[in-house]
Formats: structure tokens, C-alpha cells, sequence
């Protein structure tokens, strides 16, 4: 394996070049996969895609080289905290955004870490939501009939379908 | 290229949907039923109640109840031990009135009750012809969900010799109730199923001897426990064994105690302890010993090894060891029940933790309502249903 590579160079799905360096892209599996690829293969020209637009793609990367330092090494417990205010920092965005494209691409390039950052803020997003919010963002039509949502609201009497 | 992104990504996989979720307290989660149908099924699924229960971040507060000096008598509360919040809970329907309550047990987030009323009593043994009114009956109630279901009768009736258990099965993903008398072997016992909504009468190999059960009982991995002893005298019984019966073969065991030391200058409490059943014994020269048993699988059959896990001591403290009424253990701390100070006032709620492995005292006070802390339990917040799956409607 070459040493010298420091860093590859991936396509987003919107055909923009995207720089990631060999620590921070271990932090992926598939990423990994491409990286082992290039420095096997003696002059390898073809660029990489990853099924992820721009904008994402863009985060996916800003995550991965803040966390790589900590993944490759471990840290101390000042660091740990230090990172988890950068993640909440990090993850401020529309609750869209979250579930649509950072979700998509962490369970897409395997990583664990993101992907719980991930849900979590989904979740706390969610919790204060009501169901039409609900059925907005996710896209999902209300498929009860009358008498079902009647059933459902019997049994748990502070239901609201609204 | 905003529209054709948002038309590209609407569609969100199944499995993302439940880990997002299974986050959620259930108060969202019972909302969000109503959703969809597709979040109704996820929801009520048992895969997904039970990966809710294993997620670490479910809050795991202690459950009190207690007893006022007025109607309703009793009142639950959720104590968060860290955070010193107590939260009211709402009664199940049904206790407003009764004389006396006790919790069976509380598993995954359902609750036994046992509910007594006034004319106990005077309706000593209980006919069996009127069902729904002679007390006491049982109660099955998930308090963050506010479903509950009134157990039906037990084939024999209830009377002050018998003793209940309570334990979740997860072979066959079933909770059970089960009752036998104090005077073991002498009478059949019964298992209620939550799944099939009926008791069924099992009768075990006799035990050698009778043997006499405490009220002491607590459950863990489908068995259910029950502090006991060989019967001597009428009253004169030193609790030396532990009784089990587990829930998936209904194989009914008797266990030997450790040796603790001198029989009289102890007491003892069965506790869970990290998913294992534990033994506390309590010593007049203010030790407290912490007995962990597990099952010795490289051995023959029916062994079991008890480890004196810790040692600790009230020495640093101002407790008695007659003050000390060890409840529950909470994140390895002995929760005991508030204690009273001369000068304190009623609404004074003085919670001692002696933490088992540093030898840590600490005490919190509690301002909440008048009242007396009968009882002290484990709880997690669960959504699981005391619908069994044959009624789906529930019978209130």
C-alpha cells in the first residue's frame, strides 16, 4: 500500500469534487473501500461517486475530519465534551434536513456514529410535534377511517389525530 | 433542483423510522400512532416495544407509592434519584376507594397491584359467586400509558395465606402472575398469562417438606423468587432458602441461602441486582452484605453460586441498621425508605442511597405531599400493553 496519499478525491452525486482525507474517510466503511481501491491500483483515474448531493456531502465531510482526531486515537474526557457540543452545534438544521439527506447518507456511508448523532436529533426534534407536523414532514397521508381513529382514541383517550 | 431533490427523497427506510422512534418518550410514541396505520403496526409491534425497553437512554426513575391521610388513600409518584425531581402520577381507576394497596411487582413498565377494600374482612374467605366486587382483586397497569386491565379471579380465592409473584417471561414474551400459598405444597398453584388472559392451575413436584414463603418476592430472566424457609414452629421461621419458579418449564426449585452468619442478628431482603437476584442481609453490628447468585452452568444441573459481591457499612452514617429499610437498588445504590427525623415535618421526605461500591452515604430531602412511603420499586417507562393479544379490547 502507498503511503503517500493523504487524502482522495470523491464525486458527489451532483458531480462536484470533493477532497477527503485518508484518516477521516476510515471513519466510513464504503469510504474505506474506495481509499483501499486507490492505493492499490497504480493509476487509477477514475474519481469515485458517493450517492450524496453537495450539500450533504459537504457536512458528511466536515463531520468525519472533526471526528477522525478522536476515532483514530481516543481522547480525553475535556475532548469528549468538547466534541459533543460541536455535534449539537454541528446538527442545528431543519429537522428535513436531518431525516432527508444526513440519515440517508450515514446509513448509506456505514457510520455509526453520525447516524446516532443522527437519529437522536431527529427524535428530540420530534418529541414536541403533532401529528399533522408529523404526516407533513415525513410525507405520509392520514389512512384511518372514522371508526378506527374512533378505536384508537377509546383506547388512549388523549389521542388527537390533528 | 430543490423540487427534484424533494421528489427524489420522501420515502424514509422502515428501519430508520424505528431507531429515530424508539428514542421517543411514550407519550410521543402513543401520539404518533395516529400517524399512520404503517406507525400504528411499528409502534404497537412487540420488536419494537422491546428494543424500546433496551434503549439506554429510557429514564429508569424509582416508583413510590404512598399513603394519605384521606381519599384516595394512595398516591404513585416517580422519583428521579439524580435529579431529586418527583413527578405525580395519575391513580388507575379503580384504587380511589380501596382500604389497602400493594405492589406485586413492576416489570418493564407494568405494574401489579393488589387491591383490597374495606369489607375484606367481614368476607373472609371471599364467595366466588358475585365476580367484580369482593376484593382483593389484581391490577395489571402500564402508568405511562394509563391502560390498565382487572385481572379475572383466581380459580381458588384469594386469603391472607397466599403469596403473589410477578414476572415477565421472555421466552415466551408473556407476563405472569403467580400465586401459591405461604404453606407451599400444601395447595396447587396458579399462573395467570397476560397473553392468554386466564390462570391455569400447575402443580409442581413436592418440595421435601412444607415450606414456608415471605412475602419477600421479586423476578428476574422468566423466574420468579420468593424468600423461605423450612417451617418450624407456627411462627417461628428462619428464612434459610430461596424459592423459585420458572416461568418458561414450570419447574418449581428450592435454593439454599449462603451462610450469613448468626440468624438473629440479621435481616434479610431479597433485591435484584444487575439482572440477578440478590440477597441483602442487614447486620445488627451495622454491616450490609450484598449476595449475588448466578447459575453455575459448568456444573451438574440445579447449582447455584452465591458471591458476596460487596461489603459495606452504616458507620459513617447516622442509620441504625433498624432504620435502614433497604427497598430497592438503584444504579448500584441501596435506596432505602425515608427515614424520620425528630423535627421534621410532615411533607418531609428524607431518601438515604448507600452506594454499594464506594461505601457512599448520601441523603436528599423531598418536599412533596403528606403522606407515608409504603413502597419503593424499580420502574422504566414502557409502552408495553396490558391488552393480551385474544382481547384486544380492554376491559375496564
Amino acid at each position: 500500500m502507498s503511503s503517500s496519499v493523504e487524502a482522495i478525491t470523491v464525486l458527489s452525486s451532483d458531480g462536484d469534487e470533493f477532497k477527503i482525507t485518508v484518516s477521516a474517510a476510515k471513519l466510513s466503511k464504503p469510504l474505506n473501500w474506495m481509499l483501499e481501491d486507490v492505493c492499490f491500483s497504480d493509476d487509477c483515474d477514475e474519481v469515485p461517486t458517493i450517492e450524496v448531493n453537495s450539500k450533504t456531502l459537504v457536512k458528511v465531510i466536515e463531520y468525519c475530519e472533526k471526528h477522525a482526531p478522536r476515532a483514530n486515537s481516543g481522547a480525553s474526557d475535556s475532548d469528549a465534551e468538547e466534541l459533543k457540543k460541536w455535534d449539537i452545534e454541528f446538527m442545528k438544521m431543519d429537522v428535513k434536513d436531518i431525516l432527508f439527506h444526513i440519515l440517508m447518507a450515514a446509513n448509506y456511508l456505514h457510520m455509526e456514529g453520525l447516524y446516532d448523532l443522527a437519529c437522536q436529533t431527529a427524535a428530540d426534534l420530534m418529541k414536541g410535534m403533532t401529528v399533522s407536523q408529523i404526516r407533513k414532514i415525513f410525507h405520509i397521508k392520514n389512512d384511518f377511517s372514522s371508526e378506527e381513529q374512533e378505536q384508537l382514541r377509546r383506547q388512549h383517550p388523549g389521542c388527537s389525530f390533528d | 433542483m430543490k423540487i427534484s431533490e424533494d421528489r427524489n427523497i420522501t420515502f424514509i427506510p422502515y428501519d430508520i423510522i424505528a431507531n429515530i422512534l424508539r428514542r421517543l418518550p411514550v407519550k410521543s410514541l402513543i401520539q404518533f400512532q395516529c400517524v399512520s396505520k404503517d406507525w400504528e403496526n411499528l409502534i404497537k409491534s412487540p420488536s419494537f416495544i422491546r428494543d424500546c425497553l433496551y434503549h439506554t437512554g429510557r429514564p429508569t426513575p424509582l416508583l413510590l407509592l404512598s399513603q394519605l391521610g384521606l381519599t384516595p388513600r394512595y398516591c404513585f409518584q416517580l422519583l428521579d434519584p439524580q435529579s431529586k425531581q418527583v413527578l405525580e402520577i395519575q391513580n388507575p381507576p379503580l384504587i380511589d376507594s380501596c382500604s389497602d394497596l400493594k405492589i406485586v411487582g413492576s416489570c418493564n413498565g407494568l405494574v401489579c397491584l393488589q387491591v383490597f377494600h374495606e369489607d375484606y374482612g367481614l368476607y373472609l374467605p371471599c364467595s366466588s359467586n358475585d365476580s367484580g366486587t369482593s376484593p382483593p382483586y389484581l391490577l395489571l397497569w402500564n402508568p405511562a400509558t394509563r391502560q390498565f386491565r382487572k385481572v379475572p379471579r383466581t380459580i381458588e380465592d384469594f386469603n391472607v395465606r397466599h403469596r403473589l409473584g410477578f414476572g415477565f417471561n421472555p421466552i415466551d414474551n408473556d407476563y405472569k402472575i403467580v400465586k401459591l400459598s405461604s404453606q407451599f405444597a400444601v395447595n396447587p398453584v396458579e399462573v395467570y398469562s397476560l397473553n392468554s388472559g386466564s390462570w391455569e392451575e400447575v402443580e409442581f413436584e413436592n418440595l421435601e417438606g412444607t415450606i414456608r414463603i415471605s412475602s419477600w418476592t421479586n423476578a428476574v430472566n422468566g423466574v420468579v423468587y420468593w424468600l423461605g424457609g423450612k417451617q418450624r414452629r407456627s411462627d417461628d421461621c428462619d428464612y434459610s432458602l430461596v424459592v423459585s419458579i420458572d416461568l418458561t418449564n414450570q419447574v418449581c426449585t428450592s435454593i439454599p441461602l449462603p451462610d450469613l452468619g448468626s440468624k438473629k442478628s440479621r435481616r434479610l431482603k431479597l433485591i435484584l441486582y444487575e439482572n440477578k437476584l440478590a440477597v441483602l442481609a442487614i447486620t445488627k453490628s451495622s454491616l450490609i452484605h450484598l449476595w449475588v447468585m448466578e447459575e453455575d452452568t459448568c456444573a451438574s444441573r440445579g447449582r447455584w453460586i452465591w458471591t458476596k459481591r460487596y461489603t459495606c457499612s452504616l458507620w459513617s452514617t447516622r442509620l441504625s441498621p433498624f432504620e435502614l429499610n433497604a427497598a430497592t437498588i438503584w444504579k448500584s445504590k441501596i435506596v432505602s425508605r425515608p427515614i424520620r427525623i425528630f423535627g421534621d415535618a410532615d411533607e418531609t421526605k428524607r431518601f438515604c442511597l448507600i452506594d454499594l461500591t464506594t461505601n457512599e452515604f448520601k441523603e436528599f430531602v423531598i418536599k412533596c405531599r403528606r403522606c407515608n412511603v409504603l413502597d419503593i420499586n424499580n420502574y422504566v417507562e414502557s409502552h408495553v400493553s396490558v391488552a393480551n393479544i385474544n382481547h384486544k379490547e380492554l376491559q375496564i
